[in-house]
């Protein structure tokens, strides 16, 4: 089995998350936290929340981007490791939300980074989170897919 | 500091020190103050009730039509379970007031704010700082004055 | 501080999921004691006050209660009872009781939420899983009663939105006995065991007088002894006629902070138990709201999780208001608690920090700069706790 394929299988079987809150009202951090509880318990899809980008293979993006924070995310984004998966969580990350026309920020995660999965409401409930996690796990896998294929093995 | 003591009410405490207070609603009283009166009538209050007094919030409003600016320091006094509203004005051309700091440490963070939004000097404070909350991009501009078109635009 | 003093920024991500928003701690340290402290901050204004000049009154409450997700019924409430005040707008009772029940509700997650990730930042895993498991209860409740998890804008100009029936006031009565009898067990594990007080006992102390003179509010100010609660100073809502106590520990430390919260979850449940008890009957809005409000005045403050919680509004008559200024409670503590770090240990800043219940908390970046070599070094939060030798 050549190393491509076993890193894709690692991945899309175990990813883990990187979640970054670019100034929110903690509204949707806190049920990304419900999210990974015992309750819901993604662990048993080897799901897991690791503090470091370097790790990760799936960002989790909650809150208005405020300008000062969205040189950081850039910053983030660059160093995760290929393949990855953006994931946008709320309303506020999608568009906006409620602050929109506000002096102080982006509107929207896009304007910053590529997403690829939109998770909408005010607040999305922790169902629709891991929804939008296992969709996101599916994108992960096409994304290893063409690597694996793209990329000669000697 | 005990629960026991008797303490002035408010209305004797500034008939005292020469100043007239007005219950505008129950339990909360308000009165007009000059700017460089502020610290002292302050410190006075400190000390009538034992430092069981502290300072809420800055609410400052820019009145362009008045040309002033008005400063309301909502502060509360604990033994005597009411709010006290100190307002003051300062002319638009020239916004000075002098510092709490040294009488109330705590008012530091309010001060800082009001002077990064609204561009009213706090004379006497050494930590005042633009920008503190906004982004780079508005560090000489001031969002809560009313003649502030928008960023970019003033 | 050392001549050779050079700064190199290692980026370090976000620590923590949830709740913590971005924010900056610099720290100063000489070996492992820190020397100085500052807080960077600003990465999560959002504007708030600018916009809410250019929004109605109804679209205010809406606004206002999404600046804090964690407390929002209460931001809702404050900015009501903030513009009921300006507009003399009568609430009627039964509105005034359903509020303190959600209030109390959000109170007792808030809570929650904070000693789970309290017990997290001290490295026990297992105790910040089970509080999760248990606080999924009292979410239930939220949305049986408001319709929502978290933002279910209950709470509007007037009164509030929904009803509550006689089954939810059943089933609610039963899932509070369920979490009275989860945190007595952890009460204990709190006030007793020996490693949590090993490491909250001590640390970040503040005298009575310090935390009234740096203008601390809510449980930092309760955790140094200081009897001060809006809710029995400035009542609002049906606080003049539900029952309650203010807790108070003399310590001052991070584990009386904790220990306030833990006991104010119980004062908590009594209340709700009384609220239903007591619920009367009537309508829950008044029958007319206007949607001009005259000139004038509004002032509202109440007592949120975090503490003291101020909505000060200025009109000129029409649909907008002229200013609206919000002060959190997180503003002040964060930033006048910040010189409680001084003179700790580099391992108990997370402890500390926690402790304030920063609504804005968790810096994704801790950069501390050894003053003797000039050395930088960027840590995790939760590897920084971990650095502590019992």
């Amino acid at each position: 089995m050549s190393i491509l394929r076993l890193l894709r299988w690692g991945v899309t079987r175990s990813p883990w998350l990187l979640h970054f809150n670019t100034g929110g009202c903690n509204g949707c951090d806190i049920e990304v936290l419900a999210a990974i509880t015992p309750l819901y318990d993604p662990e048993r899809l080897g799901v897991k929340l690791t503090p470091s980008p370097r790790h990760a293979d799936i960002l989790i993006v909650t809150g208005v981007v405020t300008k000062k924070v969205a040189e950081r995310l850039k910053r983030i984004y660059d160093q995760i490791p290929e393949p990855k998966v953006v994931v946008a969580v709320g309303t506020c990350a999608i568009s906006g939300g409620v602050f929109r026309g506000s002096y102080s920020h982006v509107h929207g995660v896009d304007k910053v980074i590529p997403v690829d999965v939109y998770v909408p409401g005010c607040t999305p409930r922790p169902d629709m989170i891991i929804k939008g996690i296992v969709e996101a796990v599916r994108i992960l896998d096409e994304k290893a897919r063409k690597i694996e294929q793209e990329t000669p093995v000697r | 500091m005990s629960e026991e003591k008797e303490y002035p009410s408010l209305e004797e405490f500034f008939k005292n020190i020469g100043l007239e207070v007005r219950e505008v609603k129950p339990r909360r009283y308000q009165l007009f103050v000059d700017p460089d009166k502020l610290p002292n009538v302050v410190k006075k209050l400190v000390d009538a009730y034992d430092g069981q007094v502290y300072l809420s919030t800055i609410a400052a409003v820019d009145f362009i039509d008045e040309k002033v600016f008005e400063l309301n320091y909502d502060m509360s006094v604990i033994p005597l379970r009411c709010v006290l509203i100190l307002k003051t004005r300062v002319p638009r051309d020239n916004p000075k007031v002098p510092s709490l700091v040294s009488v109330l440490p705590g008012a530091r963070p309010h001060e800082v704010e009001v002077y990064d939004l609204l561009g009213i000097e706090f004379e006497g404070n050494p930590y005042l700082e633009k920008p503190f909350l906004l982004p780079k991009e508005l560090a000489n501009e001031y969002p809560l004055r009313k003649d502030w078109k928008g960023p970019g635009k003033s | 501080m050392s001549k050779e003093l050079k700064v190199i920024e290692i980026p370090v991500g976000p620590q923590h999921p949830a709740l913590h928003e971005p924010i900056q701690l610099k720290i100063w340290v000489d070996g492992e004691e820190v020397v100085d402290v500052k807080v960077v901050a600003g990465f999560n204004h959002r504007g708030v006050e600018w916009l809410a000049e250019r929004k109605t009154w109804f679209q205010n409450v809406f606004m206002c209660s999404r600046v804090c997700g964690i407390c929002n019924t209460v931001h809702g409430t404050t900015c009501s009872q903030c513009f009921e005040d300006l507009g003399n707008i009568e609430v009627p009772p039964r509105a005034k009781y359903l509020r303190v029940l959600v209030n109390e509700l959000e109170r007792i997650h808030s809570h929650m939420i904070i000693l789970a990730i309290m017990a997290e930042a001290i490295g026990f895993d297992s105790l910040f899983m089970l509080m999760m498991r248990d606080r999924e209860r009292v979410m239930y409740l939220k949305e049986l009663v408001t319709g929502n998890r978290v933002l279910a804008d209950y709470v509007t100009i007037g009164g509030v939105r929904r009803d509550v029936s006689k089954e939810t006031c059943d089933k609610i009565l039963k899932y509070i006995d369920f979490i009275e009898e989860r945190m007595k067990f952890y009460k204990k594990i709190w006030g007793e065991d020996p490693i949590v007080r090993k490491r909250l006992v001590d640390t970040g102390r503040a005298t009575a007088s310090q935390a009234l003179s740096h203008c601390f509010v809510g449980p930092m100010l309760r955790g140094s002894g200081v009897k001060s609660d809006v809710r029995r100073d400035y009542p609002y809502a049906a606080y003049d006629e539900v029952p309650f106590n203010v807790i108070t520990y003399k310590e001052g430390d991070s584990w009386a902070r904790m220990m306030v919260r833990v006991d104010e979850i119980f004062e908590s449940i009594n209340m709700i138990r009384y609220v239903i008890e007591h619920l009367p009957g009537g309508p829950i809005l008044p029958k007319v709201v206007p949607k001009k409000l005259p000139a004038g005045e509004g002032f509202s403050k109440s007592e949120a999780p975090r503490g003291e919680l101020v909505y000060h509004a200025i009109s000129k008559g029409g649909m907008k208001p002229y200013r609206l200024k919000i002060r959190t409670p997180s503003f002040t503590n964060i930033h006048n608690g910040a010189f409680l770090i001084k003179g700790a240990h580099v391992a108990d800043v997370p402890a500390i920090f926690t402790s304030f219940d920063p609504c804005i908390s968790c810096t994704e970046r801790v950069k501390i700069i050894d003053v003797k070599t000039g050395k930088t070094r960027i840590i995790p939060f939760n590897k920084l706790s971990k650095l502590k030798k019992l």
